[in-house]
């Protein structure tokens, strides 16, 4: 117990410091700073504006009015603040890492090397715009006419959370295939290709997309599920199943992990 | 120009399967959300026509934009990449202006692109039937094919206008993708422009953006005129020239300040 607190402490410190250098780094760099929050304000733009256009013409779509769809829309903004934040440019960084042999200062170091790889960048150009998505997410549950409970709340702020987890693995194990491509191009460009599929709530697929959609590819659980459980569309006991999938598919990464890596061939000399 | 395109062909053939997937995962994605997303709204109105479209014509609509996609957009930071990389500097002593080549590239991706659309109609005649394809003729096929090249052109210039920036600042990708994200809406890749409202639809015919895939998917599909169909071709290629324009004035400007240091 003591060592796990240890170990804890150590990257919690390590991390912090990530953070600093991330920020003096990001300060370097103004115009790009302002630049990426143009970009992520056109991307909400774009998630608002579409819905806002599919509106004018139904007053529900496969269940979800309006407002619950503006809670969703929120909801995946915030998942993608967060994931924008904490993994985005670190994870960009990792098929560089291996083509180029660069993974190997990773792998020295008295740390783990999907830690480091993970997080050893933070975006913090996007913390401005991860500001704004909470308080749009705020605004679209005090607009939502439906009665809401502190519970769900809590859970339903949880399960984003929990999201941008999911969100980082998924895209980790997509990008793994570096390690046997050498070319991330193609599942990069797929994972984003289907991470649309996120965007949308889940009730508007077929049956037997939407349970690819809370299973192996958990994109639903991304927003969607967490939406529909903050609506009480479904049980809050559905939680627990967002948990066990993210739980597994994190062991999952970790085994994918190390055999990947017994698959790296440095190219540094 | 036939060497350009030769060139950029080997490169784009080389990686196979990375070229199948990015084509066929993002024109397939596009098209299943597009009718997943259409079916939910035609079954809560109970099937009535929205702006005067049917269920088939907006599936045919997000068939044909899907590719045209493809064909029209290209891979955004190429040219912010080659800046930032020092790549550029290969091409400072090529005997054609860097500009030119990069428009020859484009047209090379927008022809395997137009190769993938043709392909891709024909796969949907084939499997879905004929829902939505009865406004569609060879003339407005080639109308069609001939209004994505013009909308090629003016996607290069508009991103190769915010791309060149990267010789004034470090990052300035971000700034293509926002592009691409302006496109998704107001091209009319994630709703068509027709349903739109009426003051959007006003306000969006003074951007380039509609006659960067709506105008052209429309063209194919056989919704537009005849003569109407060359003031699309008039209208995009003037934002065409706009942008030309602005991109040799940023590249005789910002060249002077590149430093090929990443070499």
């Amino acid at each position: 117990m003591r060592q796990l607190c240890d170990t804890i402490r150590r990257y919690s410190v390590l991390y912090a410091h990530i953070a600093v250098f991330s920020l003096k780094r990001s300060l370097e760099f103004r115009i790009e700073f302002l630049f990426s929050i143009v970009m992520d304000l056109a991307y909400a733009a774009a998630a608002i504006g579409a819905y806002a256009v599919v509106y004018g013409h139904t007053t529900l779509l496969s269940g979800w009015s309006y407002e619950e769809i503006q809670i969703f829309v929120a909801a995946w903004l915030f998942v993608d603040g967060l994931q924008m934040v904490f993994v985005n440019r670190s994870l960009a960084a990792i098929p560089n890492l291996i083509n180029k042999g660069d993974l190997d200062y990773y792998l020295i170091r008295p740390v783990s090397a999907l830690f480091m790889v993970s997080v050893s960048s933070v975006g913090i150009n996007s913390v401005v715009n991860l500001m704004l998505w909470c308080v749009y997410l705020a605004w679209s549950l005090h607009n939502y006419p439906g009665p809401l409970s502190p519970l769900h709340i809590v859970v339903f702020i949880a399960l984003l959370c929990n999201g941008a987890f999911l969100y980082y693995l998924t895209r980790m194990c997509f990008l793994l295939s570096t390690f046997w491509l050498q070319s991330a191009l193609g599942m990069e460009t797929l994972f984003f290709t289907l991470i649309r599929c996120g965007e949308r709530p889940d009730d508007i697929f077929g049956r037997w997309l939407r349970r690819a959609l809370v299973s192996f590819v958990p994109f639903a659980l991304m927003a969607s599920v967490p939406s529909k459980i903050l609506l009480g569309k479904v049980s809050l006991v559905c939680a627990f199943y967002v948990g066990l999938i993210s739980a597994s598919l994190f062991a999952l990464l970790v085994l994918a992990w190390r055999i990947s890596l017994r698959h790296y061939g440095s190219a540094s000399s | 120009m036939i060497g350009i395109l030769g060139i950029e062909f080997k490169r784009i053939l080389f990686y196979r399967g990375d070229l199948i997937v990015r084509i066929v995962s993002a024109a397939l994605v596009r098209i299943v959300l597009g009718y997943y997303l259409w079916a939910a709204v035609f079954a809560a109105n109970g099937g009535q026509p929205v702006n005067g479209l049917s269920f088939d014509a907006v599936m045919m609509y997000y068939v044909i934009a899907a590719l045209t996609a493809n064909a029209v957009m290209i891979p955004v930071g190429v040219i912010s990449r080659e800046v930032y990389d020092g790549g550029l500097t290969k091409y400072l002593v090529y005997p054609i202006s860097y500009l030119y080549f990069r428009a020859g590239t484009t047209l090379a991706n927008c022809s395997v692109g137009i190769v993938q659309l043709l392909c891709g109609l024909l796969f949907w005649r084939l499997f879905h039937g004929t829902g939505g394809f009865d406004t569609i003729t060879v003339a407005s096929l080639l109308l069609g094919l001939i209004s994505i090249l013009c909308a090629s052109l003016l996607y290069f210039s508009l991103l190769a206008c915010v791309e060149l920036l990267s010789l004034w600042v470090e990052q300035a990708h971000t700034l293509s993708l926002t592009v691409v994200f302006l496109v998704n809406l107001m091209g009319g890749i994630f709703v068509p422009i027709s349903v739109f409202p009426l003051w959007a639809q006003a306000f969006l015919s003074w951007t380039p953006f509609p006659y960067l895939i709506f105008y052209p998917s429309e063209v194919i599909r056989g919704s537009v005129a005849t003569w109407s169909v060359v003031g699309v071709w008039a209208l995009t290629l003037v934002w065409s020239f706009v942008f030309i324009l602005g991109a040799k004035i940023l590249w005789q400007r910002g060249s002077y300040r590149y430093s090929g240091v990443g070499m």
